[in-house]
């Protein structure tokens, strides 16, 4: 599968295999397999009124 | 006269290309003129910094020296383009890929209200949109280059009937020049990200 390009200022390229393993590692997908509600992965916690 | 702005308008007398220098006076003009350009530099609030082509096919976009010692806060706008996918928009500060606070606040337009939360993100999620016929972002950034946390809020914009409003913060003193857009899934291609400064009084 061809990897997604990244974009520093004017520079665009093709992300390396390790580039593209880190950004599947943080739930990235090529498309959108639930086109309704846009899931993604949750790394949510509780907030306490002081924080 | 002077410039009156901005208690009223000017309307200052424009010469014909046959008026004689001295009628209107051509030095009035130049000063009136001066006092007038001198108004909008002290009053203007909103100044462009730079702008940044999306580029093709592209799942991040990384905007340098966007931040500086120059404004305290920012307003970062996203427009035109397109998506493979439609997704949300996500922010990052250059650099930092941990500890982000947000809490979305989400709301149908029925008004049923749901929200998310996290400290532990890798990025500020929510902070706009990307649809298959252009992207949205108006996020407006806090304090990133001072050595204090730096904060955004920004408006969400879903795809099922659903709005709301993203804010976070960085709990970090992290001096910050650059950030980077991202998609949560799926590619970018074209469309403008600008970045404007509040200029400081």
């Amino acid at each position: 599968m061809t990897r997604p390009n990244i974009q520093i200022d004017d520079l665009v390229r093709e992300m390396t295999e390790h580039e593209y393993a880190e950004l599947l590692a943080t739930g990235w997908t090529l498309e959108n397999v639930n086109q309704e509600i846009v899931e993604i992965p949750r790394q949510t916690e509780t907030l306490t009124d002081s924080e | 006269m002077a410039s009156s702005f901005p208690t009223s308008i000017d309307n200052f007398t424009d010469p014909l290309a046959t008026s004689p220098l001295n009628s209107p006076s051509h030095s009035l003009q130049h000063s009136n003129l001066n006092d007038a350009v001198e108004k909008i530099e002290t009053y203007m609030g909103l100044v462009f910094v730079k702008s940044q082509t999306i580029g093709s096919a592209v799942s991040s976009v990384t905007v340098s020296d966007a931040f500086s010692a120059t404004y305290d806060n920012y307003l970062i706008q996203v427009s035109g383009g397109a998506v493979s996918t439609q997704n949300e928009l996500r922010l990052q500060m250059s650099g930092t890929t941990s500890g982000y606070y947000y809490q979305l606040i989400i709301g149908t337009w029925s008004a049923t209200i749901t929200g998310e939360g996290s400290k532990i993100a890798t990025e500020w999620l929510y902070t706009g949109m990307g649809a298959t016929n252009g992207l949205v972002m108006n996020c407006q950034v806090y304090l990133p280059y001072l050595a204090t946390r730096t904060r955004i809020v920004a408006p969400y914009f879903g795809f099922v009937g659903d709005v709301g409003h993203v804010h976070g913060q960085l709990d970090n003193a992290t001096q910050y020049t650059g950030f980077v857009i991202k998609t949560s899934t799926g590619t970018m291609t074209g469309g403008t990200i600008r970045v404007y400064g509040y200029r400081n009084s």
